[in-house]
């Protein structure tokens, strides 16, 4: 898959990327802020946009809202992000296919990724 | 200030006056129609024991009535008039005692038109003060009763009002003018009070924020890094950079499980600062008690086994208790933990419920292992404690579990405990206060 990786961690983009790339055999493009998320996932076509919540210039929600609003390709959305209480995964999940928390386990990462797709096509399959 | 107390002080006091005025002003009529009515009576009798003693000049008690009634006569001049007469008739005199009679009856006259008219004048005198001062002291305790009313217990039923408001949380009042009095001084207290509480609560309520986003931030902030050392140690473990040899294997590997606890610390932690802020969400419903049960002991069959330990539970009510079913399954599973942990093998854990005569679902769980001494007893639920002497564990604990489990039982308005001696093994226990019979859960459902 092509995916847009939103994280303003240099450390843990690090991981991610290796973790996508090196496991999963994914193709990743990496920005570090909402802006640039919006950008790019407007320009080009990505299988997946993972997003982080605390970043820079834009946060996750914000970015999430304005990609939802003008992308035509309705490309899924995961947030990564270490906010875990109910309220926030709440708001996460309003707009975005799933949520994975951190710290992850890298090793399971691209696991968790295609399981919740799989999830969230049920689901408009269901809906 | 305008005072109630110096009003209400002069007004009783002005009563006071209005009512000893009465009371002298009856006695003093009194006394006047007394004296004027017995002056009257004595003239009469006068007259009557004069012609007595005329009858008979040796008349004894006629001239001893006399004696006596000149006695009590007055004024004076009448008292002469009498003598005189007495000693005419006394000395045989039929002219003198004639013409002395003639006067003294004259003088008798007019003194009783004098006395009668004293009389009525007494009356009416009398009716006049008397409903003079009984009009003023009724309108004085009239305006006593409406000042008590409007400036006493009208104002203050309306202060205990906004009290009681206060008193509910309903901090929601006007701040009116006070009166000028004694109880507008207090008011204006309970008015300064007022304030100074709610300012209170506003700061609590920025302190409990301010503490809300700290939680929110740090939680963010230690699980970054967190991230970025697990996943590296993850990664290097799973051969993503190529192989490594076994030594650096190992070290990384204990790498990955400290870095792992650390994360379960920091949960723990978080969760444990929300339950003690009471914002921890809780959600409660009716839930089955056989199911909750049975869940636990099935994901700790796998821990009871390895650790050579019989897990049971006996025979359960047939109750659905009010509670949030997985929060109350972390608290069971921490107590039978332990309970494992602590047993030796081929010993028995046992899980008792039971309801009790106030209402309540006990929850038990027994264990045969070492007991708790009474001093470690008291120190047990605090934060970071664990007692020394359990086996080497499959996985560390945090120090935390008693007291998130305390944390969550008291969150469901619950009470936990321990009941323990060394030698004896231990009973860790908590309450849960509210249940319905499981049949009308069925019937609902």
């Amino acid at each position: 898959m092509k995916i847009l990786l939103a994280e303003d961690d240099k450390n843990v983009a690090v991981i991610s990327r290796m973790a996508l790339e090196k496991l999963g055999g994914h193709e990743v493009d990496w920005v570090q802020n909402g802006e640039e998320a919006l950008e790019k996932a407007l320009t080009n076509t990505y299988d997946l946009i993972i997003l982080d919540e605390m970043m820079p210039k834009m946060n996750g929600i914000k970015a999430s809202q304005e990609i939802r609003l003008k992308d035509k390709n309705k490309t899924p959305i995961i947030f990564l992000s270490a906010k875990n209480q109910p309220e926030d995964i709440a708001n996460f999940l309003r707009i975005a296919e799933g949520h994975i928390p951190k710290p992850f386990n890298p090793s399971t990462l691209c696991q968790l990724i295609d399981e919740t797709l799989a999830n969230a096509s049920k689901e408009v399959k269901a809906g | 200030m305008k005072s109630l107390n110096l009003r209400l002080k002069v007004l009783f006091f002005l009563t006071g006056v209005a009512l000893v005025f009465s009371a002298f002003k009856g006695y003093q009529s009194y006394q006047m129609a007394s004296h004027y009515s017995s002056q009257i009576q004595l003239s009469y009798k006068s007259l009557n024991s004069i012609n007595m003693l005329r009858k008979n000049r040796k008349n004894v008690d006629a001239f001893s009535e006399i004696k006596s009634i000149q006695q009590n006569i007055e004024p004076f001049h009448r008292e002469d008039t009498l003598k005189d007469l007495v000693d005419s008739i006394l000395a045989g005199s039929k002219r003198k005692t004639r013409e002395t009679l003639k006067v003294y009856e004259a003088n008798e006259a007019n003194y009783r038109q004098y006395a009668v008219k004293h009389l009525e004048y007494n009356d009416s005198n009398f009716k006049f003060t008397w409903g003079l001062s009984s009009f003023i002291t009724l309108m004085l305790l009239i305006t006593a009763f409406f000042i008590t009313e409007n400036s006493i217990f009208k104002p203050l039923s309306k202060l205990q009002l906004t009290m009681d408001n206060f008193k509910h949380n309903k901090y929601s009042f006007e701040f009116e003018v006070p009166q000028q009095n004694e109880l507008g001084q207090l008011h204006e207290t309970f008015n300064t009070l007022a304030q100074q509480v709610l300012e209170q609560v506003e700061e609590l309520k920025t302190l409990d924020q301010a503490k809300s986003d700290f939680l929110s931030i740090a939680s963010h902030e230690l699980r970054t890094p967190l991230t970025s050392i697990k996943g590296s140690l993850n990664l290097i473990n799973a051969g993503v950079v190529g192989d490594i040899n076994p030594d650096a294997k190992n070290l990384v590997s204990i790498a990955e499980i400290e870095s792992d606890r650390l994360i379960r610390i920091i949960n723990d932690l978080l969760d444990l600062a929300k339950i003690e802020a009471q914002k921890f969400p809780l959600t409660t419903a009716y839930s089955s008690l056989e199911e909750l049960i049975v869940n636990t002991t099935n994901s700790l069959h796998g821990l009871a086994t390895t650790a050579n330990v019989n897990l049971t539970y006996s025979p359960l009510p047939e109750v659905a208790v009010l509670m949030d079913s997985e929060r109350t399954q972390q608290v069971l599973t921490n107590l039978i933990s332990n309970a494992i942990k602590f047993s030796p093998a081929e010993s028995t854990v046992n899980i008792e419920v039971s309801l009790t005569n106030r209402d309540e679902v006990l929850f038990e769980v027994k264990d045969q292992g070492p007991g708790i001494a009474p001093e470690d007893q008291e120190h047990i639920f605090e934060q970071f404690r664990q007692v020394n002497g359990s086996k080497t564990p499959i996985v560390k604990g945090t120090g935390l579990g008693l007291a998130i489990s305390k944390g969550l039982v008291e969150q469901h308005g619950g009470r936990i405990g321990v009941k323990s001696q060394p030698g004896q093994g231990s009973c860790f226990y908590f309450y849960l206060p509210e249940y319905q019979w499981a049949k009308y859960l069925d019937q609902a459902a």
